[in-house]
């Protein structure tokens, strides 16, 4: 058994499929042999009886056993389905390959007519196809076939156009190689795989749709018969013998199901990436806490983070404590992976779905933010938090105009009416000099420009006048000058409102145009805080040393290779016991390794969490 | 100029149909006149009938005849009753809107109703059985054909529980069960769909932010998830719904209902051509026009491809 079975056997449709289409083949084969003649022969003395003994499903109108005929139909059904589909497949491979080869201005031509004959339901064009050929059995089929083929051509085209765009298939063309034997050597292997998923979808369909014609009495005629032929049958009995309309009901929406689903697992087994579903646990939400005082605006102890809930869960943060005060403006700094992004969206509680969090403290303006997510909170966050995230101009949402989005914080949680509002906005543009805001409110973000939408969205935020604004990366994805604008903002609504600032940067030198106090973090823990200006200039713990070596100032010598930190930080569930940079630290001892350093606090409002500094 | 383009197209695919039923008489193998006056008929005969018909002047001279009366609405007589076939489709054409009309409504509906809960329910990888039930449930339910689902639907609610009438247009809730069977699969397909348009929606970081203003969940579904994931709504809906007319072909036989579909079929099985063609022709239209009109309404939704006057 190939890997490629193995697989197809292992996902969940899988199996079911393929044991519904071996059932199905065997009966095909068996029972017009075993039962061929009962299925037709005519008995007026049984004719529309209900199920008994005899007769498990009943009888027809012309007293045929149902299940003998549900079986002996499965031959004609099947084989009228697969015909239809090789049909389709085989005409559809032909014109597919033909627009494919063609340039690139007749292939446009070919594709915009492809599209335009699929808009017309396949079974509308099979009823019309049967009057253009001969009456008989096949010709349903054929009919289907040829309903089917632009299906088929179109979703050839897509597969070997990427094909044809492939270097090895340049350098054919190059070569001289003709378009015929490029399409039978380069391109056919290539897309075979993923041709026979759509065919075997296509197979299903066109055994459905061959029995909507035969249902429909232009399909399959007396004295054959096939499942929707019978079903068309059943139908008129159906207040007297239900079962003879359900029994090929079923059988047609089982073989369908059956090649739609072998077809979904064939394309599972080809492109496992795409279908493999996330699975993550559910874990039940921290229990809400106390009621705390404090006098700071932010007081955050003890919190942590952990992927997923339970004592097991790996940590992203561990034990942070995070003081700011009214008017100050924190800067939250690591390397990715540090845990300052996940830090901040615990405080808004805004965590991805499974990520959970618990903390001895968490207070906003006094108040205990892990409560449920209660009205009250929700009022309170919507009016003392702001955020910003990386790439504002993301943060607006393209189908809304300014206006919606600027006024609805205001309108729905100070209780402003739509022209007081909309008077906020506007001062708000105007702080942040973005030209014409009366204009922008009625314009959409993509009307506006790069740096318009940056300071718009940072209006935005401004605009329910919180006290905290929370900014992760907010300058990560501009230019300079854009990033120098947007700190500048940043300090304007500090001074002007008292807007306190936590800023989660990865640079240094964003933090220390800004930021009054520093907080560094380390592997999910916090390992130096203290005044900008000191921690940058005389950094204590050995990894805030090395992040400060490595970046870039007027100073750098360049004629120096620059600093560079090696290795990687560890990742979440991989921190041991110890201190979690020794790897990387130059002056780990014995002692690292085995015991945490406590945060302790130094001279000058200073805190480090290092062995090799003395207290 | 777009407009005119959109304008352009629909009119080569109307054009493009107007042929297709034209040739669709002369595709057809063996000798139409000879069909239509019957096997026993005297070369006379026949020859009388190639004439009343035109199929004695060359193709182009007949086409031109037949563009002509189309314009006229004049589209013959039938074959088999012998009356004009605008008499014949008559009120076939309302039948079969009605029920398409019906089904879109119900499909979009609840298909985004279903989608959007669906997301919201799911969204992150939450709940993993749910979304294994509903992809499980839907692509079941999506894969039944209509007349099936139809069936089943009037064996249980007309024929067991007698709540509905199981055919015919006599009583106005006649149309209820047809509706319900043409829209079950496509309101799982869409469903579909849309929840996973709605999870990448969901995933971007204005969402993200309407969530950090604190705004009602409603307000945040509502107001900046849906506009975002109606467009690819609108995008399937408009396929959905040539796909409902086809379903409805089917249905209107199930529920033995006077539409286009039973008319087409039943002409098709008497080789009635002229019904056939303007059926054709009615079908297709209606397709193309609902396709042109989606493409219209995508552009006003979507703020982005809309010029906006300074």
């Amino acid at each position: 058994m190939t890997a490629a079975l193995r697989a197809f056997r292992s996902t969940s449709a899988g199996p079911v499929a393929l044991a519904v289409l071996t059932l199905l083949a065997v009966v095909a084969v068996v029972a017009p042999i075993l039962w061929g003649d009962m299925a037709t022969a005519l008995n007026p003395a049984t004719a529309v009886l209900g199920p008994s003994a005899e007769h498990w499903l009943g009888t027809d109108r012309l007293g045929r056993d149902v299940l003998v005929r549900t079986l002996v139909a499965t031959r004609t059904s099947l084989g009228l389905g697969l015909l239809a589909a090789a049909v389709a497949a085989l005409a559809g491979l032909l014109l597919g390959g033909l627009v494919a080869v063609l340039s690139r201005r007749a292939r446009e031509v070919g594709l915009r007519v492809l599209d335009a004959v699929l808009a017309f339901p396949a079974i509308l064009v099979a009823i019309i196809v049967t009057l253009i050929l001969p009456e008989g059995t096949a010709s349903a089929a054929v009919a289907v076939g040829v309903a089917g083929t632009p299906a088929v051509a179109r979703i050839v085209v897509t597969l070997a156009t990427a094909v044809l765009a492939r270097d090895f298939v340049a350098a054919a063309w190059g070569l001289g190689v003709g378009r015929p034997r490029i399409l039978v050597r380069y391109v056919l292997p290539n897309i075979a795989d993923s041709l026979a998923v759509s065919l075997s979808v296509v197979a299903g369909a066109a055994l459905v749709v061959v029995s909507s014609l035969s249902f429909l009495g232009v399909g399959v005629q007396p004295p054959a018969f096939d499942w929707g032929g019978m079903l068309s049958q059943g139908v008129m009995d159906m207040y007297v013998t239900p079962l003879a309309a359900l029994a090929p009901a079923v059988m047609i929406a089982l073989a369908g199901l059956a090649f739609g689903l072998a077809g979904e697992a064939m394309a599972r087994v080809a492109n496992p990436s795409v279908w493999t579903a996330r699975r993550a646990a559910r874990h039940p939400a921290p229990a809400a806490g106390t009621r705390t005082e404090s006098d700071a605006l932010l007081d955050v102890k003890g919190l942590t983070v952990t992927a997923g809930a339970g004592p097991e869960a790996p940590a992203i943060v561990s034990g942070v404590d995070l003081r700011v005060g009214r008017g100050d403006i924190v800067g939250l700094v690591g390397e990715s992976g540090s845990g300052k992004s996940m830090t901040m969206l615990a405080v808004a509680r805004l965590l991805p779905y499974p990520v959970e969090s618990l903390a001895d403290a968490l207070t906003l303006d006094g108040h205990d933010l892990r409560a449920g997510p209660g009205e009250r909170i929700r009022r309170l966050l919507g009016t003392r938090l702001a955020l910003v995230f990386q790439n504002p101009a993301a943060c607006l949402n393209p189908s809304l105009r300014l206006e919606t989005q600027l006024t609805e914080v205001p309108r729905t949680h100070q209780g402003m009416n739509r022209a007081q509002a909309r008077e906020l906005a506007l001062a708000g543009l105007r702080q942040v000099r973005v030209p014409e805001p009366e204009r922008r409110l009625r314009q959409y973000p993509h009307e506006l420009s790069g740096g318009q939408r940056q300071r718009a969205t940072i209006a935005m935020a401004l605009a329910g006048r919180a006290g905290l604004l929370l900014a992760d990366e907010p300058t990560t994805a501009l230019d300079n000058t854009l990033r120098r604008a947007v700190l500048n903002l940043f300090r304007e609504a500090n001074a002007a409102s008292g807007t306190a600032i936590v800023l989660v940067s990865h640079d240094l030198s964003v933090v220390r145009g800004l930021c009054d106090r520093v907080v560094v973090m380390y592997a999910g823990r916090v390992v130096e805080e203290g005044p900008t200006r000191e921690v940058i200039a005389r950094p204590l713990h050995p990894y805030t040393q090395a992040l400060v070596g490595s970046t870039l100032t007027m100073t750098t010598p360049l004629d120096r290779p620059l600093p560079a930190l090696d290795g990687q930080p560890p990742r979440p569930g991989e921190r041991q016991e110890g201190c979690a940079f020794v790897p990387r630290c130059a002056r780990a001892e014995d002692r690292c390794a085995k015991e945490r350093p406590p945060l302790r606090a130094h001279p000058g409002a200073r805190r480090t969490a290092c062995w090799a500094v003395e207290a | 100029m777009r407009i005119l383009s959109r304008l352009g197209t629909m009119a080569a695919l109307l054009a493009a149909l107007l042929v297709a039923s034209f040739l669709l008489l002369h595709l057809v193998p063996g000798d139409p006149a000879v069909r239509i006056a019957g096997l026993n008929a005297t070369p006379e005969q026949v020859a009388a009938v190639r004439h009343r018909l035109g199929l004695d002047l060359p193709l182009h001279r007949q086409f031109a005849e037949y563009v002509m009366d189309g314009l006229r609405l004049d589209f013959g007589r039938s074959f088999r009753t012998g009356e004009p076939v605008t008499g014949v489709i008559g009120g076939s054409l309302g039948v079969t809107l009605r029920l398409a009309a019906m089904g879109i409504t119900l499909t979009m509906l609840t298909g985004v109703a279903l989608g959007i809960a669906m997301a919201a329910l799911t969204r992150e990888g939450r709940r993993p059985g749910v979304e294994t039930a509903f992809t499980t449930g839907t692509s079941l339910v999506g894969a039944v054909p209509e007349y099936v689902t139809g069936a089943v639907l009037a064996l249980v609610f007309a024929v067991g529980l007698g709540w509905l009438p199981v055919a015919g247009l006599a009583d106005p809730a006649g149309l209820v069960l047809p509706a319900v069977a043409v829209s079950l699969a496509p309101v799982c397909v869409l469903a579909r769909v849309i929840r996973v348009e709605t999870l990448a929606v969901l995933a971007h970081d204005y969402v993200r932010t309407a969530r950090a203003k604190r705004l009602h969940p409603v307000i945040v579904y509502g107001r900046h998830v849906l506009p975002n994931a109606l467009t690819s709504a609108l995008t399937v809906g408009g396929l959905i719904f040539a796909g409902l007319l086809g379903g409805a072909v089917v249905i209107e036989n199930v529920f033995a209902l006077p539409g286009l579909g039973s008319q087409l079929v039943q002409s098709v099985m008497a080789r009635d051509y002229p019904v056939v063609q303007v059926v054709i022709m009615l079908l297709g239209a209606s397709i193309v026009v609902v396709n042109s009109c989606v493409d219209g309404a995508l552009r006003l939704l979507d703020p982005r491809t809309r010029t906006v006057s300074s």
